[in-house]
């Protein structure tokens, strides 16, 4: 899971940033709203982690670029603008919630994975798919009643795919996924988080279609 | 009672209708007096003319008395006596009472039977002609006449009230519904009273009392922003200590908890700075207002011991820092508040300075005034944001993120400045292209310091 954080506060940004990475998930940082524009222009992600007292460019006017451009992503703001009529400005100019800061981290973790879970168009926290059972929070991944381990990388890959069953992602798109800016990708990286999973779950569980990508299929082939 | 002299409203009605029943009485007393008066006149005219009417006489023995006697005859009010000079009885129409012949002719006065009589005495040829009324009768009578007269006072006095208590409400009507409109507000209801309608003597009043509300609402707004603003800054810091502690927590090794405990340092140490400078700003703002408490501060030696202070910090970022210009004079000011407001100029400088610039101070007399200048080789500030550099919180946009500033260092600047009466002037510096703040304060002259320089 990509996510865009769009922060100026240095130490905030810094603090989210690791912790993000530490749960897992790719993270591109922007300090203002200016660069927050342009790179939502580029780069699609999983969800946008939005504060709005930004340099150049307000939070909202992000906002509101982004949804003129019927881009979908969801987008959480969090800032610390707590007054009632910033909330119902937020979430009326298409925001899908509203956190304020001082926040518990905790709380910001369940509500990214709340909007990645309704954004993949599920509501059930836990669910099964083809005998795998799959806990997102967790990060409990159960064959047979068995548990089974997956590498950071595995799981985020598993995610991807769950999110659209039927749906094949190329290795690109799976990269862009799984990598921020920074981190160093190597060629073959996703080929072998692919042979893993598949090794840990069953080959039925990720179907290679040759010269397209990989899938999670929908209903055992 | 305080309350009653107090109300505009219950002082008239007080003092209209003292005046009013005031007015009445001696009204009443006055034309009972004059009433009295003339019945009294009345009834000696009256019994002037009864013996008038007799001058022609009787004839003597014609008319004896026939013995009659009535009990009543006591209360006959008039008493007439006819006699001839020598001392003969002709008439009497009260036997049981005797005139006195020997009354003077005129109006006089004799007592009989218990009581005053007045009496009228005429001679007329051989014959003395003598009328006689009891004095309480002819009062009685004249008082029951004199309040007749007197009777409508009595019934216009309430009257004449209800017309004053009218005409006062009406009146004050209109000072009642501004009443009514203040009275009926709530504590942050601040906006103005209509002075539609209102009489010319309370307009004013009004006016002024809207000119305060104006005043007390710019405050209560102020204040409103200022904390709505300080929940704004301090919750930043806090969201960032509370995500640091959250690092700390979750980190894995001694390694990544080292960076964690230097990030939690690093945000507590900005929260405290935070704090601080509200602190700071609260308490130059609360700060005593009045010139008459200021010291004699000599801002030259002053601002040399600040610039030495800061020196080290600035030489750690290769900021060339120097007094250019360090002319000796007196303001009026407190040193305390001056100090920060020198050192924050200074420190604001040599933060927003890139590491290699400059930083130039100086202090001179500009006539009747006494100037300080700090100017920086660093980026400045677009002449778009100057006007509000000075606000609480305000950052300059498109200033690097990486300079951590409370955004209350200017507003502090401001308002010791504006304690002091002295001008606080923002541009560009035309020697070095950077930022540069002026202040000019009122010199006033050396040889008459009484008190002590600050050095």
């Amino acid at each position: 899971m990509r996510l865009l954080l769009v922060e100026d506060d240095l130490m905030i940004g810094e603090a989210v940033l690791d912790l993000l990475r530490s749960d897992g998930y790719a993270v591109d940082w922007v300090k203002d709203g200016e660069i927050a524009d342009l790179t939502l222009g580029t780069q699609s992600y999983d969800l946008i982690l939005l504060d709005l007292g930004l340099p150049k460019r307000d939070g909202l006017a992000v906002l509101r670029g982004l949804r003129s451009r019927k881009d979908r992503t969801p987008v959480l703001i969090a800032t610390a603008r707590d007054a009632l009529e910033h909330r119902v400005k937020g979430l009326d100019m298409g925001a899908d919630d509203y956190i304020t800061k001082p926040y518990e981290i905790e709380e910001l973790l369940a509500r990214i994975r709340a909007l990645i879970r309704r954004a993949s168009g599920r509501a059930e926290p836990v669910y099964e798919h083809l005998g795998v059972s799959i806990d997102p929070v967790t990060r409990e991944v159960l064959v047979d009643g068995q548990a089974v381990s997956l590498l950071s990388r595995e799981w985020a890959i598993l995610e991807q795919l769950l999110a659209r069953p039927g749906v094949v992602m190329s290795r690109k798109q799976l990269e862009d996924k799984l990598y921020s800016w920074k981190d160093e990708i190597s060629s073959n990286a996703v080929e072998v988080y692919i042979h893993g999973l598949r090794k840990k779950l069953g080959s039925h569980m990720i179907q290679n279609v040759r010269g397209v990508g990989y899938m999670v299929p929908k209903v055992d082939p | 009672m305080r309350a009653v002299t107090h109300s505009l409203r219950a002082r008239l009605l007080l003092l209209l209708f003292g005046s009013v029943v005031l007015t009445a009485s001696i009204q009443a007393f006055i034309a009972y007096r004059t009433s009295l008066d003339e019945t009294n006149e009345i009834f000696d005219y009256q019994m002037e003319q009864m013996a008038l009417s007799l001058r022609p006489g009787l004839p003597v023995g014609g008319y004896p008395s026939n013995g009659f006697r009535d009990d009543k005859d006591e209360s006959f009010e008039f008493i007439v006596q006819v006699s001839t000079t020598d001392g003969q009885k002709i008439f009497q129409s009260a036997p049981s009472t005797e005139l006195p012949r020997d009354a003077k002719p005129g109006l006089t006065a004799f007592d009989a039977r218990g009581t005053t009589y007045k009496l009228f005495s005429l001679v007329a040829g051989t014959q003395l002609i003598q009328v006689a009324q009891d004095r309480a009768a002819r009062r009685g009578m004249a008082r029951k006449l004199a309040l007749r007269t007197v009777s409508p006072i009595f019934v216009m006095v309430p009257l004449l009230i209800f017309l004053v208590w009218w005409v006062v409400n009406v009146s004050l009507a209109p000072a009642e519904r501004v009443r009514r409109q203040v009275a009926s507000r709530r504590a942050d209801e601040l906006n103005e009273v209509s002075e539609d309608g209102l009489p010319d003597e309370i307009v004013p009043l009004v006016h002024e009392l809207n000119l305060l509300f104006h005043r007390v609402r710019s405050a209560f707004d102020a204040q409103k922003n200022f904390i709505a603003d300080a929940a704004h800054e301090l919750r930043s810091p806090l969201a960032a200590l509370k995500l640091q502690v959250d690092g700390l927590r979750r980190a894995a090794d001694d390694s990544a908890r080292e960076v964690a405990v230097l990030r939690l340092a690093s945000g507590i140490d900005r929260a405290t700075r935070l704090v601080e400078q509200l602190l700071m700003l609260a308490r130059q703002q609360a700060g005593p207002a009045d010139l008459e408490f200021k010291e004699h501060v000599h801002l030259a030696s002053m601002v040399r011991a600040i610039v030495g202070d800061v020196w080290e910090a600035a030489n750690a970022r290769r900021i060339d820092i120097g007094l250019i210009e360090g002319e000796d004079g007196v303001v009026l000011g407190h040193p305390d508040a001056l100090n920060i407001l020198v050192r924050n100029l200074l420190d604001n400088a040599i933060k927003y300075t890139p590491s290699g610039g400059t930083v130039n101070v100086s202090v001179k007399r500009s006539g009747e005034h006494f100037q300080f200048t700090a100017e920086d080789s660093g980026p400045g500030v677009p002449p778009d944001d100057r006007g509000r550099i000075f606000d609480r919180f305000y950052r300059v946009s498109g200033q690097q993120s990486g300079i951590g500033g409370s955004g209350l260092g200017l507003a502090i600047v401001k308002t010791i400045a504006e304690m002091h009466a002295a001008t606080l002037t923002v541009g560009q510096s035309e020697t070095l292209g950077g930022f540069k703040v002026t202040l000019v304060f009122p010199r006033i002259e050396e040889n008459s310091s009484m008190g002590f320089s600050v050095e």
